[in-house]
């Protein structure tokens, strides 16, 4: 029976134990093995009803709710089934078991999506964007994962794919029919302008990237600043539990310590440094200089400033870093000035306006344009290939250099945007000459 | 008593000559079939050949030592080489054709041909027992014996004209059709269709007023096709252009329900390069003039092939709205133009050596396999000839790839992914077009030809001399070079990057040229003139071919990737319905060939091949 091992199950649910178990079957052959395992006669499509699932000595292991997907209807395409068993370790076990004896084999990671997407039910950005979802920590990451689901990413790339294979379509009629009929003067304007207003178009989503990219992975903020400047208890407060260890000692913390928190709908991966000062302890020494590594990787950099006193002119504090003054319980509130933020880790004085206001620096950040984001670097390095090969395009049709090659460089810009969302085939580009030019003497 | 030959050829148009020549050069006896003797060769549509993705077809027939280029230099008109300004890899040669001169010059060369015995007849039926192919039956029923047998039956079969409300059962205008063998494929269980072409009518040349027409002269120095022709001796002639105008398409707008394509007697599917005008009319209303060349069949005939108005409307209609067109206001009509209807095989049932799958040693080529043209016919005449001849001596089929010729491209296309209309070749087709060019068809094919015996000793000769010289220009090129500052001082502008060039690579500069070059070092003009030229070409095109390598490597180890012929795909899980039907269909011989078929997932691929290696395993243990 080699050919039956094609129907696979997986538990779709959390860890067990738990209140319900979601054990999912997909195949060809799920519904006869689902007869099998369960009472009550055939299932219906996208009906759900309780039924007695049996052992192959036909003891009653469970009673489950079970809903069958009839092909194509279902998430993957194939047949599908879910039986929501009572989610007992051993339970699962037995049904697990029983599948298994039936011809059904565990699936393997991904599996489900991967047959969905090779049934055509998702393209490749969408199939990302289940496991994007399932990842997502945050509002804005569960935003963007939930438009991506939609297609808002193949959509846009479905449509530069089109222009590329009209631009190549009116390069390629002044090729293949120089003298047919009424295909006219070879006026490389138009296609000019198609392939240039793309190139903007890729330029202006490869700007806006960078963001997105972040906004998927989380957002890197380095805390920076003098010896006990209090960067660790801020890091413990924002936090809300103790990740790093806190002493009255300066130099406490050697290495960087990093936590993921959310702040407003963002993902953000908080580090920790140690103190930035001339030392001569070895251990100490490597800390700072990756600290000052840090502090140039990171998207955003506090500053903290002791209110206690600190020694001027050790580090340099840039435009887009946000200076905080620590230990405000220290001072009386009158010595401080208005523009800057003061907080107090120990009294949790002024946390809340420093997240507001770090927020406010991630918005601009995320700069979620008109354009859907580019959330992968997957994405970003096809479209930059693209508008290079554009770019090579545009040169050769300006210069008049040509022709064969300018339209190779468009297929290979085509290419590239339809590793995103599928392939590229020739018979797009001939019905594209022939829906719009009127060719044939 | 029947007669035996190893190969017969059923069909003398342009792929049944490749065919019978093709065969006949591997050492094979060959029967000639066909209806009318006096009428191999002819050009049944219009009076030319050659043409983009077309010209680079009748240079590779010719690199193989086919017929088609060498006759059409012998009757060529109006030599044109089009897309002289687009790069070399998109030139296309093509020449207007004399239609009596070409029929002498192939009847010549089939008489010329010693094992090629000529039979005037009818084919009947196909003689099959059990699986085994046999021979033939004419309409006189005698039978003529044979190992394998190629159809090239063109539109002959159950062939039907469409003249408005006319229906003219024809395989040419003239020439009866078909219609038993039609019925005996039909029999065998065979995958067919129909399909449609057009032509459009025909003028007395004496009475175009061709002083109010545009005219459009042959090049000043015409390019054969064929290598081993040195010159063209034809006199060249002009064509003429006319212009269709509101008045002309008034008349076919209010007479389109009359004309047999649109009134919905035509169920099989035209060209959509090759609309009739009614089609031009009524899908691209907004346009006010469609194009017509007014092409000349002969030196000696005044019949005139208005090209671009074919169509299929009543004569009378057809009358009124030519003689509305500037230059044709009094013009004769010979004949009418009328589309034709007629059958095909589903091509994706035959290998890719042509051969059906499911009758060995049977053989089909040209429009039968739902191809158009002279040039894809010559080119499938081939290599359905050729190998039938093996097929006879016992030896391996042998294919081209897609990366060497439009021949493997064209035929790979049709047996993976069937047509829907007539196919004809383009070079937007071929993926590796760079390289694939009209330039190289020798370098590329000549040698593999010798190979395979299909080669003459003359060309074989001729090949070898010049494949010497471009050798030797290249290695020239490649072994001087010039440091970026001696460059900079002859006005060549490059990286100032201290690396020193070859004069190859200088070539690939857009603005530095070989002439250039050639002043710069005089004493390059000892190597040979024409091998300088294809140098200089290669170098252009050097890198953009190098980056297509990993491509090509790619595709020749999925190529390499055989599946077996009788492999079970109802055996392989994890394929769907859909995907299983179409490998069904297609029965791919490679896991390359698979993956092109529409639908195919990476993941039936990898299936696939798990499932293959599997059995693999079984088998050996």
């Amino acid at each position: 029976m080699a050919a039956d091992q094609d129907t696979i199950f997986a538990l779709a649910s959390g860890a067990l134990p738990s209140a319900i178990a979601l054990v999912r079957l997909s195949g060809s052959r799920a519904l006869e093995i689902c007869d099998d395992l369960v009472s009550g006669g055939p299932l219906e499509h996208s009906v759900a009803s309780l039924r007695e699932v049996r052992s192959g000595s036909g003891a009653l292991i469970d009673q489950a709710v079970v809903t069958a997907f009839h092909s194509p209807r279902s998430y993957t395409g194939e047949h599908t089934v879910e039986l929501s068993l009572h989610g007992g370790g051993y339970v699962v076990e037995q049904v697990y078991e029983r599948l298994s004896e039936l011809g059904a084999r565990l699936a393997e990671p991904g599996e489900f999506t991967r047959r969905a997407f090779e049934a055509g039910k998702m393209d490749l950005t969408q199939a990302e964007a289940v496991a994007d979802l399932i990842d997502a920590e945050s509002e804005a990451q569960h935003k963007q994962a939930l438009q991506q689901l939609g297609g808002s990413l193949s959509n846009l790339y479905q449509i530069w794919h089109e222009n590329l294979v009209r631009a190549l379509a009116s390069l390629e009629v002044y090729i293949d029919f120089p003298d047919e009929g009424d295909v006219g003067t070879e006026d490389t304007g138009p296609v000019l302008n198609r392939l240039r207003i793309l190139s903007a178009d890729f330029e202006r989503s490869l700007s806006q990237s960078a963001g997105a990219e972040r906004v998927r992975e989380g957002f890197l903020i380095a805390i920076l600043g003098p010896p006990n400047a209090g960067k660790s208890s801020l890091l413990n407060a924002l936090a809300g539990y103790d990740a790093a260890i806190v002493t009255p000692i300066p130099g406490t913390t050697r290495d960087f310590v990093e936590t993921k928190l959310r702040i407003g709908p963002y993902l953000v991966r908080l580090s920790d440094t140690a103190g930035l000062r001339e030392t001569s302890d070895e251990v100490e020494k490597i800390g700072v200089e990756r600290a000052h590594k840090r502090a140039e990787e990171a998207d955003l950099r506090i500053w903290l400033i002791p209110a206690d006193g600190y020694e001027q002119d050790s580090f340099k504090v840039i435009q887009k870093d946000i200076s905080v003054l620590s230990k405000s319980d220290l001072i009386s509130e009158r010595n401080v000035s208005r523009e800057t933020l003061s907080i107090s880790s120990k009294t949790g004085y002024g946390l809340s306006d420093l997240k507001s206001f770090i927020e406010e620096r991630l918005n601009a950040l995320a700069r979620p344009g008109i354009m859907p984001s580019l959330t992968q670097f997957r994405h970003r390095a096809a479209i930059e290939k693209a508008n290079t090969h554009i770019s090579d395009a545009i040169a050769k049709i300006e210069t008049h250099t040509l022709l064969d090659l300018a339209a190779e460089d468009v297929r290979l810009a085509a290419r590239a945007i339809a590793s995103l969302v599928g392939h590229i085939d020739v018979e797009q580009v001939l019905g594209s000459i022939f829906s719009d030019f009127c060719i044939g003497k | 008593m029947s007669e035996y030959y190893d190969v017969i050829v059923i069909g003398g148009g342009h792929a049944g000559c490749e065919a019978a020549a093709a065969a006949a050069r591997t050492g094979a006896s060959v029967a000639l079939i066909t209806i009318a003797a006096d009428k191999i060769g002819e050009m049944s549509c219009n009076p030319a050949i050659g043409g983009l993705g077309k010209g680079h077809l009748v240079r590779e027939i010719d690199a193989l030592d086919g017929l088609m280029g060498r006759v059409a230099d012998q009757s060529g008109i109006q030599f044109r080489m089009l897309n002289r300004s687009k790069g070399p890899a998109v030139h296309g040669p093509r020449a207007q054709i004399d239609r009596a001169l070409y029929r002498d010059a192939m009847q010549a060369e089939i008489a010329s041909i010693d094992n090629i015995h000529l039979i005037e007849a009818l084919v009947d039926d196909l003689i099959i027992e059990g699986d085994q192919l046999q021979g033939i039956v004419t309409g006189e029923g005698v039978s003529v014996l044979a190992r394998s047998v190629v159809i090239t039956t063109g539109t002959f079969l159950k062939g039907m004209i469409h003249r408005g409300d006319e229906r003219i059962a024809a395989g040419r205008i003239g020439e009866k059709p078909s219609v038993q063998l039609a019925t005996r494929l039909y029999d065998l269980g065979l995958p067919m269709g129909r399909l449609k072409t057009g032509t459009p009518a025909r003028l007395n040349g004496d009475t175009i007023d061709w002083a109010a027409l545009e005219m459009q002269p042959a090049d000043n120095e015409p390019v054969p096709f064929s290598y081993m022709t040195d010159q063209i001796r034809v006199p060249q002639v002009s064509c003429g252009i006319a212009y269709t105008n509101a008045d002309a398409h008034a008349i076919i707008a209010e007479n389109i329900e009359a004309s047999a394509v649109y009134s919905g007697a035509i169920s099989g599917q035209g060209p959509r390069y090759c609309p009739s005008i009614e089609d031009k009319v009524k899908r691209f209303a907004d346009r006010n003039r469609h194009q017509i060349f007014l092409e000349p069949e002969g030196l000696s005939d005044n019949t005139v092939y208005p090209n671009g108005i074919s169509s299929s409307l009543p004569e009378h209609v057809q009358d009124a709205f030519i003689r509305k067109i500037e230059g044709l206001e009094t013009v004769e009509v010979f004949d009418y133009g009328y589309a034709i209807e007629y059958d095909y095989v589903d091509p994706r049932a035959l290998g890719r050596d042509l051969q059906l799958q499911s009758i060995p040693g049977l053989f089909l080529a040209g429009q039968i396999n739902g191809t158009t043209g002279y040039e894809e016919a010559g080119a499938q005449g081939l290599m359905a000839g050729l190998n039938a001849g093996r097929y006879s001596a016992g030896q391996e089929s042998v294919t081209l790839e897609r990366d060497q010729a439009y021949i493997g491209v064209m035929i790979d296309d049709l047996v993976t992914k069937g047509v829907t209309e007539p196919y004809r070749m383009f070079t937007s087709r071929a993926e590796y077009r760079l390289s694939l060019r009209s330039d190289n068809a020798d370098q590329r094919l000549t040698a593999i030809g010798v190979e395979w015996g299909l080669v003459g000793e003359a060309r074989e000769k001729m090949f070898h001399v010049k494949q010497s010289l471009v050798d030797s220009a290249k290695s020239a090129l490649k072994n001087r070079s010039l440091t970026p500052k001696e460059a900079n001082d002859l006005g060549w502008s490059v990286n100032q990057d201290g690396q020193r060039r070859s004069l190859w690579q200088f070539l690939s500069y857009p603005d530095i040229s070989l002439k250039s070059v050639l002043d710069v070092f005089p004493d390059l003009h000892e190597l040979d003139n024409q091998a300088l030229k294809q140098a200089e070409i290669e170098a252009g095109y050097a890198s953009y071919i190098e980056r297509q390598a990993s491509d090509v490597q790619a595709m020749r180890r999925d190529e390499a990737l055989r599946l077996p012929k009788d492999l079970d795909y109802s055996r392989i899980g994890g394929l769907s319905n859909e995907v299983r039907l179409k490998l069904e269909t297609v029965k791919p011989e490679t896991i390359g060939q698979a993956g092109r078929i529409e639908g195919v997932t990476p993941g039936a691929l990898t299936a696939m091949l798990a499932y293959v290696k599997r059995r693999k395993k079984r088998e050996a243990a």
